[in-house]
């Protein structure tokens, strides 16, 4: 198993950049995934790492060998696409073999691994089918088989299951994840679907604007969010936001319209908290209390069911916000109600920069 | 029922119908009509006296049908075959993002704009010994220099061979390059990650899965050598002799210029036939891939 080291690398088409400033160190057998929204760069890295693209600038590192400008397939890697991008005409067998057979790999041993692969994936059944006759799902086990069956240190996955229904979405992404668990390859995996990326990785690259955000573990990313991007990015519904003017004296305080908010108990990130910011605070951290008893004032204006637990959406200083309450919780829609919140479990940024504070 | 609802509901169909109706009369009624005439043996005018399939056995038995029919299979395959080549060859190249393609598009498309007609022509000055390639390499000093394919019952053949692919080779090349076009991105980036060289990447990834584009061109060229006629009357005129002759220029001759409707018929249904067995297994394949 290699690492990856991205060190400052950037891209830019023309004067337009891509990505500016990336610095990733993944580390070997690391499950790593690329999350972000749609233009925010990330499949533009992965197609660097694989060698696709070529870097504006930067360098990167497989193992311990610079492999800025080498060819995709000097690279040892092997990647799974969205689009499956099975070769049309070739029997599950030969798509399978065919980057081997081209490797000069010795025929017995790539019956060997065709063998280890098509039972490891369940596709013996498939082997002599074309591409055309399989379904969405199976086709996607055969695109990962193809990966696989080259044993590489590294595997890339370029959304692989954006294409899949969502049930065999959840089936696949408990294999993958199975899969490198038995495997030990170190992966990169790029979506924008959240779930995939708090369920699948060990680490997690948020990307916004062709700039990495935040590196971290996925609870980290959940529980800490490091900029006001990853705060609303992250969760569903999205953290909830307030904002007001930070003052420091005799304990930490939000001032606004509605009253002060004491906020003593904060673990400060950054320096001394001061001036124009917004406060951060996750749906299933606000606890519902009596009318004028929590620190926040509310109406509730609706109620969505959502089987294990309800989401009550309500107005607070203007905002909708929503809060997570177990099923049974007796409410109505339009009642008033109080709300309370630990502060150590809430997040500060800075209205000018978006940083925590 | 209103008379409203009558024509809004039966219009289509009372359209169609004429408009079939057209087509029977005219299309399949001359080739029922040829398909009579053969069978009998008028000459200048037709007469119906029936001869059973006698126009038949003579074509067999003359020379220069048998000529015709020999150069239609040399000309066919040597049109079709370097034609799609080239045509592959150069979709590919421009396929490579090449700078200027548009420029390059427009320069291989542009004979195909041309009429046969006007081809025929242009090469007949070129191949002409007196003003085209001999006359000028000789007037380059090469006082040897021989290109007198048109007057060589060898060769004649193979200048209508040049002329049409010269012709249709942007034809071929802009419906393979709309072929390559449709393959998408990942497929490309599979081939490169998967380390496979680019000519083998074309050859038994990307071309394979283009073959029904690749058939519809062939089908459609192959078209053009059945109906080959504007192009060998201008560029040799069957000649000499009849070297170059096609079954089309034969048919023709034999109905207007040798005054010989019934045998010329024959040469016709038999042009058809040729057709026919060429399109059956396209339509065949094509809907057997409809079936699955």
């Amino acid at each position: 198993m290699k690492s990856i080291h991205l060190r400052n690398v950037s891209k830019s088409y023309g004067a337009t950049p891509v990505l500016s400033g990336i610095n990733l160190q993944i580390e070997p057998g690391e499950f790593t995934v690329l999350l972000g929204p749609s233009g925010c760069g990330k499949s533009t890295l992965l197609n660097i790492i694989a060698g696709l693209e070529d870097p504006s600038g930067g360098q990167l590192l497989i193992g311990d060998r610079d492999v800025t400008t080498a060819e995709p397939a000097d690279r040892g890697l092997a990647m799974v696409f969205q689009s499956y991008a099975l070769f049309p005409t070739m029997r599950v067998r030969d798509n399978l073999t065919f980057g081997l057979r081209i490797d000069r790999t010795p025929r017995a041993e790539i019956e060997k691994r065709l063998k280890w692969v098509s039972e490891l994936l369940q596709i013996e059944k498939l082997l002599d089918r074309k591409p055309g006759q399989l379904s969405g799902g199976q086709r996607q086990r055969v695109a990962i088989g193809r990966a696989l069956i080259r044993s590489t240190d590294v595997c890339l996955f370029d959304e692989p299951l954006s294409n899949l229904d969502a049930k065999l979405r959840t089936e696949t992404r408990v294999e993958i994840k199975k899969l490198h668990r038995d495997l030990g390859t170190t992966i990169v995996y790029v979506t924008h679907d959240q779930v995939e990326a708090m369920t699948m990785a060990d680490r997690v690259a948020v990307l916004s604007g062709g700039k990495v955000e935040q590196y971290d573990t996925p609870q980290a990313i959940y529980d800490k969010p490091m900029t006001r991007f990853v705060a609303g990015f992250l969760g569903s519904p999205s953290m909830n936001f307030l904002s007001g003017t930070l003052v420091a004296e005799n304990g930490l305080r939000l001032v606004r319209g509605g009253g002060d908010l004491d906020l003593s108990g904060y673990e400060v990130t950054n320096g001394a908290p001061a001036g124009e910011a917004e406060l951060g605070i996750r749906p299933e951290a606000l606890r519902l209390t009596a009318p004028g008893a929590g620190r926040l004032r509310a109406r509730v204006e609706s109620i969505d069911l959502m089987g294990a637990d309800r989401i009550l959406w309500m107005s607070v200083d203007g905002r909708l916000w929503s809060v997570r309450v177990e099923r049974d919780r007796a409410c109505r829609e339009g009642e008033e109600i109080g709300l309370d919140f630990s502060a150590a479990a809430a997040s500060l940024f800075s209205r000018d920069t978006g940083a925590r504070l | 029922m209103t008379s409203g609802s009558f024509r809004s509901s039966y219009r289509p169909a009372r359209v169609a119908v004429l408009f079939f109706l057209v087509v029977a009369l005219f299309f399949y009624g001359s080739l029922v009509w040829t398909g009579v005439i053969s069978m009998t043996s008028s000459k200048l005018l037709p007469v119906y006296n029936f001869v059973g399939f006698d126009q038949y056995s003579r074509l067999w038995s003359t020379d220069r049908w048998i000529v015709s029919l020999v150069n239609m299979v040399i000309f066919g395959v040597l049109y079709v075959v370097v034609s799609m080549a080239l045509g592959i060859f150069l979709a590919i190249l421009l396929d490579r993002n090449v700078r200027g393609e548009g420029v390059f598009r427009a320069i291989f498309l542009y004979p195909f704009a041309v009429s046969l007609v006007v081809t025929g022509l242009a090469w007949r000055w070129i191949f002409e010994p007196a003003q085209g390639v001999q006359a000028i390499m000789r007037g380059f000093g090469f006082e040897s220099f021989a290109f007198d394919w048109l007057s060589d019952p060898e060769r004649a053949i193979y200048t209508l061979v040049i002329a049409g692919v010269w012709h249709s080779v942007g034809f071929a090349m802009i419906i393979v390059l709309a072929g390559l076009r449709g393959i998408g991105s990942d497929l490309w980036k599979a081939i490169r990650v998967e380390g496979i060289p680019l000519w083998r990447g074309y050859l038994q990834i990307i071309l394979p899965s283009l073959w029904p584009v690749v058939a519809s061109a062939v089908v459609l060229l192959a078209s053009d050598v059945i109906r080959a006629y504007d192009l060998v009357i201008t560029l040799t005129k069957g000649g000499p002799g009849f070297a170059s002759d096609l079954p089309a220029k034969f048919a023709v001759d034999h109905f207007f210029g040798r005054a010989n409707i019934g045998f010329a018929s024959a040469a016709s249904i038999l042009m058809m036939l040729l057709v026919v067995a060429m399109l059956v297994p396209y339509f065949w394949a094509e809907y057997r891939a409809q079936k699955k």
